[in-house]
Parts: C-alpha cells; sequence; structure tokens
C-alpha cells in the first residue's frame, strides 16, 4: 500500500500542476492523514471515534495561534500542533476507553462538539466564527512554504510517511493484538492482550495524525475557521473510512479520493450534499455492517445473541 | 441580590429544560426498545416545530391542528426510520443501529433543507404572545404549556412502563434481548413502537419550541445533542431521571448565561456529558449496564 | 485476492483523482484584449449554509444587474461571462474557489465576497495577490480599510462607522443617554462593536455591550442583565435569524413601549419582521434607502433609480421584493461595469483609479462617492431611520 500511495502521490502532479489542481491534490493528502489516522482506532481498534475532526482543528487553531498570536516560530507552531492533540486524546482516551463502545463514541462525539464550540465562541482566542486570519508561512531554515508545489510535497511526504507507518503499525505484534481485541476480546485477552493500553495506543495514534493533518492545512490556508471542523466533518470522516472499509490498508486511500471530489463537486450540488452523505453512509452500515467501526459486528456474532453484555467485567 | 435576573435565569432554564426532557424521554424509549442511541432524536424535534410552521404558513390552519399534523408526520418520520434501518435485516446491533440513526438524523437534515430551501419558521404562542410577569421577571406561557408537556409526559411514560406489557418489553431489550424473544415478542415490533414514541415526543417538544425561537433545517442537531446530554446526566431509560436531566440542563445553561459568559451557554452541555461519562456513566437515576473494559 | 483488491483500489482513486482533473481543466488565459472576447467576472456568494437567504437576494441582485448590462450590448461590446460558486458561508470552501476562480477560470474581476464579512476578508489576500480588481458586497469596514492596505479592494456597502454615527445621531435627536448594545460574534457585529464604543461616549451616550452567538436560542439571561441599568434603547447588530429571537425576547422581558428596539443595517429583511410578529412592529432600524424608496420625496435622487431596480427586480423574479441585500450586489456589478467602461480594460491597477476618479455614482444602496482614502464610497447621510410598522417598513418621523 505504501507503494501505491507513493505513486499515486508522485505521479499526479505530474499530469496536473496548474496552482488550483496542486491545492486539491494537497487536500487530498490531507484527508489521507486524517483517515490514516482514523483508520487506526475505527478500523484496527474498532471503537467508532467522532472526534477526529475536532483534532484536526485542535491541530490547526494550535499551529495558528502558535504562528500568528503567539508569535512562536512557525516550525515549532508546527510541531507543537500534533503533540497537543495526542496529549488531548491521551486525557479523552484514559477516561472513556474503559467503557463500552458505544459510550466511548459518545465521549468522542462529545469532545469534538466541545472543541468546535470552542473554536467558534473563544472569539479572543481564535479569532471567532469568521476564522483566524493571518497565519505566517511555514518556513525552514529560511525556505518559505509559500508556493503550491512546496506545499504539496510537504503534505505528500507527510502523507507517504502516515501510510509506512500505519502499514507498519498493522503489522507489527501491537497491530495484530488490536485486531485479536476487536474480533474476539475474550481470547485476545486470555493471550496476554490488554484492552485497554492498545486501544490508548491505537488513539493517541489518531490523534497524532489529525494534528500534523491540522499543521498542514492552517500552513495551506493560512487561516483556519471553526466550520471545517464541525459535527458534518467528523460524520463524513467516518462514512469516507466506512466506504473504504474501515479496518483494510486500502479504505484511507478510497475515502481521501471520496472526499476529494466530494470537495470538488459540493460546489455546484452543496443542495444535495447531505442527503446524499446521509444515503451512502446508511447503505454503507447495512452493506458493511462489520467495515463500519471495524469489526463492531463481528464481536456481535462471536458472542451470540447477546451483545451487551461483557464477559471481562 | 437581582431577584429578578434569578426569575429570570430559572424560567429561561425551565422553558428549554422542558424541551430537552421531552428529547431525553425519546431517547430513553428508543435505548430501551432497542439498546441503541437515536441521533435523529434531534432532527424529530426539528421536524414538530418545522412541519407545523410551515403547515400554519401554507394552509393558515388553526395553531392546534397545525401541532396535530406536525406531531402525525414526525411521528410517521420515526417509523420510516424504523424501516429504513431494520427492514433490511442486516442491522442488528445496538452499536449498529447508532450509527444508523446518524445516517437517518443527516437524510432528514437534507431532506428538511430541500423541502424548506433553507427558510427560518417561527410559530405564534399557542396561548398568546402575552408574557406573565411574576417578580420582576417575565415567563412565557408557552414555558408553562411546554413545562407541563413535560411532566405529563414523564408521568405517563413510567407508569406505562411500570403497568403495561408492552412498557415493560420497552425496558428490557437494552438489558437482554433474549428476554424478548423468550416473551414471544418480535425485535422489531419492539423497535417500531420505541421509534415512533421517541418521534412523536420529539415532534411535540418541537412544536412547543417553535414558539420561543426560529426553527430551521439546522436547529435539530445540537438539540439533539444537547437532550442525550440531558438524559445521560438523568439516567438513560428512566423518565423520571429524564426529567430531572432535562430540568437541570435547562437550568444550567441559562445560570452561565444570565451570570456567566453566554459565548459558552452550548458548551455546558457537553461539558456536563463528558463530566457523566466519565464519573457516573449511569447518571443519577438510571440503571443501564455500562460495563467496563 | 487482495493484490487485485489493492491495485483496483488505487486505480479507482486514481480515476477519482482524473476525474477530478478534467474539473480542473488547465489554467485560463482570460480574455485578453481582445475586443469581442467576453468580461470574465467570477462571483462568490453563500446561496446555501446558514446565511442562504441574505446569498440568495445577493445572487439574484448580482444576476439581474449582469443581465441588464448584456442586454444593453455588454460594455465596449463586450459581454460578461459569469462565473458564480457557492461557499456555503465556509470561509475554507470559498478560500479554495477563489483560487479555482483566479487561477483555473481567468476571470479578470472578482465580485461579491461570499456573503459574508469573515469569507470576504480571506479572499481580498488571494485576489489582490493576483492584482484583480475585487469589490465586496460585505459590510465589514476592514474589507477596505485602510485603503493603501487594499489598493484593489472595495465595496458597495456603508462601513458600520457610517451606520453608527447615523444611529448615535438618531439617539442624540431623541434625547436618550442610556443604550444596550447587542452586536452578534461575527466580523459584523464585532466591528459594529468596536466603532459604537469608540464614538458614542464622545456623544454623552452611555453604552453597555453584551456579545451573542448568531446560534443562540434564548437571549432573556442576557437581557434581564441588561436590564438592570434601565437602558432608553436596546439594539442588536446582527444579520442571523436569532435577531428575531432577540425581538420576541426582549418585549417579553421589557414591556414598557417607551423603551426603543432597534436593529442594526443588518436586519432589514421583510421576513424576518414577520416572523417576529408582534414583538417586531415598531421595531427601529438603521438602513439604506432602499425599502421605503415608494415613500420619499421625488428630489431624491435616488428614488428614480431605486423605482426602477426594485420594478425590474419584481418583473424578473415573480413579484418577489428586493431587499438592501440584493441592491447591493446590483450595486456591486454596476459599479464594476461602469468603472471598466471607464478604465477600457480589466487590468486590477487601471480599474481600482477608475473608480476612485468615477464622482458620484448614484447606485440603489445609495450615492456613492469613492476615494483614493474611501473604498466604501457611502456617508452616513445615505442612510435612514426606518421603523416596521406591521406590514412593511416606513420611514421613521
Amino acid at each position: 500500500m505504501p507503494v501505491v500511495t507513493a505513486a499515486l502521490l508522485v505521479l499526479a502532479p505530474l499530469f496536473m500542476a496548474t496552482d488550483f489542481a496542486l491545492s486539491i491534490e494537497l487536500r487530498f493528502c490531507i484527508w489521507l492523514i486524517l483517515l490514516t489516522g482514523l483508520n487506526m482506532i475505527n478500523g484496527l481498534a474498532g471503537m467508532t471515534s467522532l472526534a477526529q475532526a475536532g483534532f484536526f482543528g485542535l491541530g490547526a487553531y494550535t499551529a495558528g495561534i502558535a504562528a500568528a498570536k503567539a508569535g512562536v516560530p512557525p516550525l515549532v507552531a508546527f510541531l507543537i500542533a500534533p503533540l497537543v492533540t495526542t496529549v488531548a486524546a491521551l486525557v479523552i482516551g484514559a477516561m472513556s476507553l474503559r467503557l463500552r463502545a458505544m459510550y466511548f463514541t459518545m465521549a468522542t462525539l462529545g469532545t469534538g462538539y466541545v472543541l468546535y464550540l470552542l473554536f467558534g465562541r473563544a472569539a479572543d482566542l481564535t479569532g471567532g466564527p469568521n476564522g483566524l486570519l493571518g497565519i505566517p508561512p511555514l518556513s525552514v531554515a529560511g525556505f518559505e512554504f509559500t508556493e503550491p508545489i512546496a506545499l504539496y510535497l510537504l503534505g505528500a511526504v507527510l502523507a507517504l510517511i502516515g501510510t509506512v507507518v500505519a502499514h507498519n503499525v498493522a503489522r507489527s505484534r501491537t497491530g495484530r493484538a488490536l485486531r485479536a481485541l476487536g474480533t474476539s476480546e475474550p481470547a485476545a485477552v486470555a493471550s496476554g492482550a490488554k484492552a485497554f493500553p492498545l486501544r490508548m495506543f491505537a488513539f493517541a495514534l489518531s490523534a497524532f495524525f489529525a494534528g500534523v493533518a491540522g499543521a498542514v492545512e492552517a500552513f495551506d490556508a493560512r487561516f483556519v475557521s471553526p466550520s471545517t471542523f464541525d459535527f458534518f466533518t467528523a460524520v463524513v470522516l467516518v462514512v469516507a473510512l466506512a466506504v473504504g472499509g474501515a479496518g483494510t490498508a486500502v479504505a484511507p486511500l478510497i475515502g481521501a479520493g471520496l472526499l476529494t471530489a466530494l470537495d470538488l463537486f459540493a460546489a455546484d450540488f452543496a443542495d444535495y450534499e447531505p442527503l446524499i452523505m446521509g444515503i451512502v453512509f446508511l447503505l454503507a452500515i447495512q452493506l458493511f455492517p462489520r467495515g463500519v467501526g471495524g469489526a463492531l459486528a463481528a464481536r456481535m456474532a462471536h458472542r451470540g445473541i447477546r451483545p451487551t453484555r461483557e464477559d471481562a467485567g | 441580590m437581582n431577584t429578578a435576573l434569578l426569575l429570570q435565569v430559572l424560567f429561561a432554564g425551565l422553558s428549554i429544560g422542558a424541551v430537552y426532557t421531552l428529547v431525553a424521554v425519546g431517547f430513553g424509549v428508543v435505548w430501551g426498545g432497542t439498546g441503541a442511541i437515536n441521533f435523529a432524536q434531534g432532527e424529530y424535534v426539528m421536524l414538530g416545530g418545522v412541519v407545523a410552521a410551515v403547515v400554519l404558513e401554507l394552509w393558515g390552519l388553526p395553531l392546534l391542528w397545525c401541532v396535530l399534523i406536525a406531531v402525525a408526520v414526525t411521528g410517521l418520520a420515526g417509523l420510516a426510520t424504523e424501516i429504513a434501518i431494520l427492514g433490511w435485516g442486516r442491522v442488528r446491533s445496538g452499536e449498529a443501529i447508532t450509527l444508523a440513526t446518524i445516517a437517518i438524523a443527516v437524510i432528514l437534515k437534507g431532506v428538511v433543507m430541500l423541502a424548506t430551501d433553507r427558510q427560518t419558521y417561527g410559530l405564534p404562542s399557542f396561548f398568546g404572545d402575552a408574557p406573565l410577569r411574576i417578580g420582576g421577571a417575565s415567563a412565557s406561557t408557552q414555558m408553562l404549556w411546554n413545562l407541563g408537556t413535560a411532566v405529563l409526559a414523564v408521568l405517563l411514560l413510567a407508569a406505562f412502563f411500570r403497568t403495561t406489557r408492552r412498557g415493560t418489553m420497552l425496558r428490557a431489550a437494552a438489558d437482554d434481548r433474549e428476554v424478548l424473544q423468550s416473551f414471544g415478542v418480535s425485535f422489531r415490533s419492539t423497535a417500531r413502537w420505541a421509534f415512533v414514541l421517541a418521534a412523536l415526543l420529539g415532534g411535540l417538544a418541537g412544536a412547543g419550541l417553535a414558539p420561543l425561537t426560529v426553527m430551521s433545517f439546522d436547529s435539530g442537531t445540537l438539540l439533539g445533542l444537547k437532550g442525550f446530554a440531558a438524559a445521560m446526566l438523568g439516567g438513560l431509560g428512566s423518565p423520571y431521571g429524564a426529567l430531572a436531566g432535562g430540568l437541570l440542563l435547562g437550568v444550567a445553561e441559562a445560570a452561565v448565561a444570565g451570570y456567566g459568559a453566554p459565548a459558552y451557554a452550548d458548551a455546558v452541555a457537553f461539558v456536563v456529558l463528558l463530566v457523566v461519562l466519565f464519573t457516573r456513566p449511569t447518571g443519577l437515576f438510571g440503571q443501564a449496564k455500562v460495563a467496563r473494559v | 485476492m487482495t493484490i487485485i483488491r489493492r491495485a483496483g483500489a488505487a486505480l479507482v482513486a486514481s480515476a477519482l483523482l482524473l476525474t477530478a482533473a478534467c474539473g480542473l481543466g488547465q489554467s485560463g488565459s482570460g480574455g485578453g484584449d481582445e475586443d469581442n472576447a467576453p468580461i470574465k467576472i467570477g462571483t462568490l456568494l453563500s446561496v446555501t449554509g446558514p446565511a442562504a437567504n441574505l446569498g440568495d437576494k445577493m445572487r439574484k441582485g448580482a444576476e439581474l444587474a449582469i443581465d441588464e448590462v448584456n442586454a444593453a450590448g455588454g460594455i465596449g461590446g463586450r459581454m460578461i461571462e459569469w462565473t458564480f460558486y457557492d461557499p456555503a458561508g465556509d470561509t475554507s470552501t470559498a478560500v479554495s474557489q477563489t483560487r479555482r476562480l483566479l487561477d483555473n477560470d481567468g476571470v479578470e474581476l472578482v465580485v461579491g465576497g461570499g456573503s459574508q464579512s469573515g469569507i470576504a476578508l480571506a479572499m481580498d489576500p488571494l485576489t489582490s495577490a493576483a492584482g484583480k480588481l475585487f469589490i465586496a458586497t460585505e459590510g465589514a469596514r476592514q474589507i477596505v480599510q485602510p485603503a493603501e492596505s487594499h489598493p484593489l479592494t472595495f465595496k458597495t456597502t456603508f462601513n458600520d462607522t457610517a451606520m453608527v454615527e447615523r444611529t448615535i445621531e438618531f439617539w442624540k435627536a431623541r434625547g436618550i443617554t442610556r443604550v444596550a448594545f447587542l452586536p452578534d460574534t461575527t466580523s459584523f457585529g464585532q466591528s459594529a462593536a468596536e466603532e459604537m464604543q469608540r464614538l458614542a461616549p464622545a456623544a454623552g451616550i452611555s453604552v453597555e455591550v453584551a456579545p451573542f452567538d448568531p446560534g443562540t436560542n434564548d437571549l432573556t439571561p442576557q437581557i434581564s442583565r441588561l436590564a438592570a441599568n434601565n437602558p432608553q434603547a436596546y439594539l442588536a447588530w446582527t444579520t442571523a435569524p436569532s435577531g428575531v429571537t432577540f425581538l420576541r425576547n426582549v418585549r417579553a422581558v421589557v414591556p414598557d413601549p417607551a423603551v426603543l428596539v432597534q436593529h442594526g443595517f443588518g436586519f432589514v429583511d421583510d421576513r424576518f419582521f414577520t416572523q417576529a410578529g408582534e414583538a417586531g412592529v415598531g421595531t427601529i432600524l438603521t438602513s439604506p434607502k432602499l425599502p421605503v424608496y415608494d415613500l420619499l420625496p421625488d428630489s431624491d435622487p435616488q428614488k428614480a433609480p431605486m423605482a426602477a431596480f426594485a420594478d425590474a427586480y419584481r418583473a424578473r423574479y415573480g413579484g418577489e421584493q428586493p431587499n438592501v441585500y440584493a441592491g447591493q450586489a446590483y450595486d456591486a456589478v454596476k459599479v464594476a461595469a461602469a468603472a471598466i467602461e471607464k478604465a477600457g480594460g480589466t487590468d486590477g491597477a487601471q480599474l481600482a483609479e477608475a473608480i476612485e476618479t468615477l464622482g458620484e455614482h448614484v447606485g440603489v444602496t445609495g450615492v456613492f462617492r469613492y476615494s483614493a482614502e474611501d473604498h466604501s464610497g457611502l456617508a452616513a447621510d445615505n442612510a435612514v431611520m426606518i421603523q416596521w410598522d406591521g406590514t412593511r417598513f416606513v420611514p421613521v418621523t
């Protein structure tokens, strides 16, 4: 999968290199990073998170506020963003990952919404509903990332690194343990897998990716606004991953392609976007009750008709 | 001590709290009947308000008829929800149903957005616009109506759960579906009852809310989420819990708006939700089992 | 199986990207200076999303103007070719769409800033960097101030400064000295709050400010808090539907009819007041003249153009009444057309100079007098105080 991703990321700009095309290709990279991260918790660990959009925003606003308001050097701001989101995920995860999957999902929903509200209402800090303007360009050792091609390369390299990391995690012992946890928890626990730390790892990793994506977004658009990180986006991310087949290696690619196409054509079909998204989501759930949220349904099947009793507790 | 402000905050809190109660009860009913969280609950509220206002605008019927039609239409939406999710037979687990209700919520919102062309709507108060002056603060008659409706709904539902067979069924599914099977009651029939009942309650809440604020296709999402926070606060599945949770949340919100920073009033619900999930997931009166993994 | 699936997936992704690429096309080279090549104008207005009602009226106003210009043979024989995108109230979508207009579609100038001040503010750096004229239809004065920092950007809306000045003038005339001010938390509201807090004390008026989020459902707590000081007037400053909630809440908390309830120029819309019902009757607004054009004296230079505009709008859009937003967009296109005609081309700097030296342009929103320092062109004397009488707006006596 990393090979395919690399090929795609390298070939695309060769064919379409106008400024506008590059900015779209960069959006693809950002979606890819987001979904690769989401795949860790939704797919691999099988716990649906609705906080990815919120973490995305947290990363973007952290980078933006640090660079634009606190005068932090852009590079440092870029590096801080994923750290902040990871810490946030660790805090939220510590309190909610011991709960049943559905309650975890609710907690992530609450987290995502609180973050979204903060972005819009803490106007002194974040610029309020109209957003944070005036983010300086990212500069590394004197080189400023202002040209679309430079920004694209940044995004593409990060997306590729992300894909490789995800690939390796999925194949590692941790990854396999996570998968086993999702399919048949009692068996996995019996063979030594510790559910809580494993899930924390997946959740924290997903937030790290989101933070990186957020930082890229902040330095590309050079401004951030709350509407990019609302509840609808959170749902859209879950849907896109589900359609791609959450838990599979290729899901982030398909999902990112879907979202990029949506970005492009949304202008013409904005009226119908929610309706179409909703129907697609419903179909995805009907067709892949396994795909959505990973192995949830598989877990159900293995436990018989008693989906709500946890044998561990 | 500014009594007028205190009373005003209390009235505003009870007013919106009554709406949260009805929404929370709806969540409890679907939870009891299917083991799932119904994300479309907020959209049912939106439907109730918008349909009532549209009917009034299009056909000028007496207000009572508009409300009845709105509640009926919303009930149908609840029925449609059950069919859309469970009709195919592939979706049965609580988690999957929950995610499917998110999809239904998005669809409902999208349909209303297209049908109403994004217009905003208002509704006149059921008993006239003249506010009541109590102790220097003003309360709307609508608030009293909403409060009364919420309390009545809670009492009736509690009795229904306690005394009737169907009611007992509606509480069982969350804990143990096998119980249903052993009684020979089909899962789908219980689910249908749950969704329709929840939708009717939501529609009523929406029609009651519309006179107090402007409603549009957009109004449902936040309401639903806050109503869920109220349900969790009171204890998912308990009608009295829904009443307590709803009113408490409403007053807390109004207090923050009146005494603190109004901009953050909306965040109160979510902070409450997180606190409840992290400290006492069963809520104040709840019996839902939240197993530790 | 997995390899096939992978390859297939990669193919799907590439196909999606390629389809996207077709939508992107090549960089447009613009109409150049050929005699009959169409003039490409790009517009961003949010006709969906939270402020959809507003944006929709704006689009119709702009459309009407473009049709009128083209029906009259275009500008110097060149027809207007219009590219329109809807950012749905989302600033990052708007940024992307602006890039598309400038890069891909090769527009020569941009009219319309997404129907939201925040969007227009975000678009400005992009259009300026591309050297293109940008005429915004949004209200915040920061879009064009200071003029030296925004040489190619203009707007056809009032500066909130002018509107605030007019409101203060009204208060002085009525002897009002204690006011409660509720701006929303968007750029529109906050910008006005700044001006209000700067100008009101100098006029001897004490203002207590309580900002509110446009998504709010209930303003009674805030209003109760403000009521403790017994203000003589409550002024809300917003374009959002929660302004209707404000009207209802104020009349519920403060039943004294001697207390004035007012709105800013962002709320001049029939539909909002119809929704507010009883609570809206008697509300006073600071507004452009358009809503009351038929009740103005014939000597007013704006009366004839406003009447013509209103008639044409109603004829074109099935009896629908235009509002000030439609008027702003209409004016924006007409100012652009006037500038192109005067400059003889579409170079950004040339057009900017043409607008600054246009003299007086009698628009529907007001009589514009642009200059090198003033890129809004509308002074306070173009604003009037109007009142909602239950059926329509009328001038305040």
